[in-house]
């Protein structure tokens, strides 16, 4: 592959940079979710003890994906 | 981890395979036949629905029940199953639309979201937005999806960067543009859509994050966590060498 011109680099970080920010929005209303969720089982006791972790307290409990 | 004790965490797990089991996540594929359908949902969720270039893998409604492996964690031994609603072979034969249509409106009311692929290629939108006019009172759980992308002209992708020409780009800015507004047109109402390409993974990001707004509030953590794909995954290896160097 030849070398990337200047534009081609910036294009990338561009477009890297909007992604970045679409997939915090989503991990984002995802927490609320998941915490509006245990609220709503009775377990918002937990909620206190996992927000450090945010989204990935899904997969890191679970291990999902 | 270490921070939840034993039981808060058997409570936890426990209220997710209820959930999970009374209430498992479903989606509603809608779009006529070649327009990638089961490979954006293969590339958002690690799933592996059957992909056909020529004919439609099957000509038959399906509920798939797609179970999908967890690979580590307490819940390793568990299933996690995403049901996917789909009439593969919607638009090819005008005998058999009406029978996919009568089982999309059973149907549908009862998945989470309604993802509707288009294809980037395809112009003609009559038969989507006829197929929408019969299911417009759903329109608030719908997301469109423009496929295939690359494919756009002049067809002159960047491999190296794995993004469209700039070219390409202003005509995917244009088509995205265009099949909006075909699509108002016809509920009388903006809608969510999003041009991408589920074989380079572009835009896809932008597909999923818009999919998780319009699911139900208590619905998204289901989804996130099944969600199996970065962006980061579609930016060649070469690129990230590159980005890293220039540091």
């Amino acid at each position: 592959m030849g070398e990337l011109s200047e534009e081609e680099i910036g294009r990338v970080h561009q477009y890297l940079a909007s992604q970045e920010t679409l997939q915090r929005e989503a991990a984002l209303k995802s927490q609320e979710s998941f915490f509006s969720w245990l609220r709503k089982m009775s377990l918002g006791h937990i909620i206190g003890k996992i927000v450090d972790w945010g989204i990935l307290a899904i997969k890191k409990l679970f291990g999902w994906g | 981890m270490a921070d939840l004790t034993t039981a808060e965490f058997r409570q936890v797990r426990d209220a997710m395979r209820r959930t999970l089991t009374s209430s498992p996540p479903t989606i509603g594929l809608i779009g006529v036949s070649g327009t990638g359908k089961s490979s954006t949902v293969n590339a958002m969720f690690k799933t592996k629905l059957p992909v056909s270039h020529t004919v439609a893998c099957t000509k038959h409604f399906e509920r798939v029940d797609l179970r999908l492996a967890i690979h580590s964690g307490e819940m390793q031994s568990e299933e996690v199953r995403l049901h996917v609603i789909d009439a593969p072979g919607l638009g090819e034969d005008v005998s058999l639309d009406p029978a996919y249509l009568d089982m999309y409106k059973e149907q549908l009311p009862r998945v989470d979201v309604i993802l509707w692929i288009l294809s980037a290629r395809n112009r003609a939108m009559a038969l989507d937005q006829q197929y929408l006019a019969q299911f417009s009172a759903l329109a608030a759980k719908m997301v469109f999806g423009v496929n295939q992308v690359d494919l756009v002209h002049p067809m002159n992708w960047n491999e190296a960067i794995n993004l469209p020409s700039t070219l390409m780009e202003s005509y995917i800015e244009e088509i995205a543009a265009d099949r909006s507004a075909k699509l108002s047109n016809v509920i009388g109402a903006s809608v969510r859509l999003v041009p991408y390409s589920a074989v380079h993974g572009y835009n896809l990001e932008r597909l999923f994050t818009v999919l998780i707004a319009a699911l139900p509030e208590e619905r998204r953590w289901i989804f996130h966590g099944l969600k199996a794909f970065t962006y980061r995954d579609f930016i060649p290896d070469s690129v990230k060498r590159v980005l890293k160097h220039k540091r």
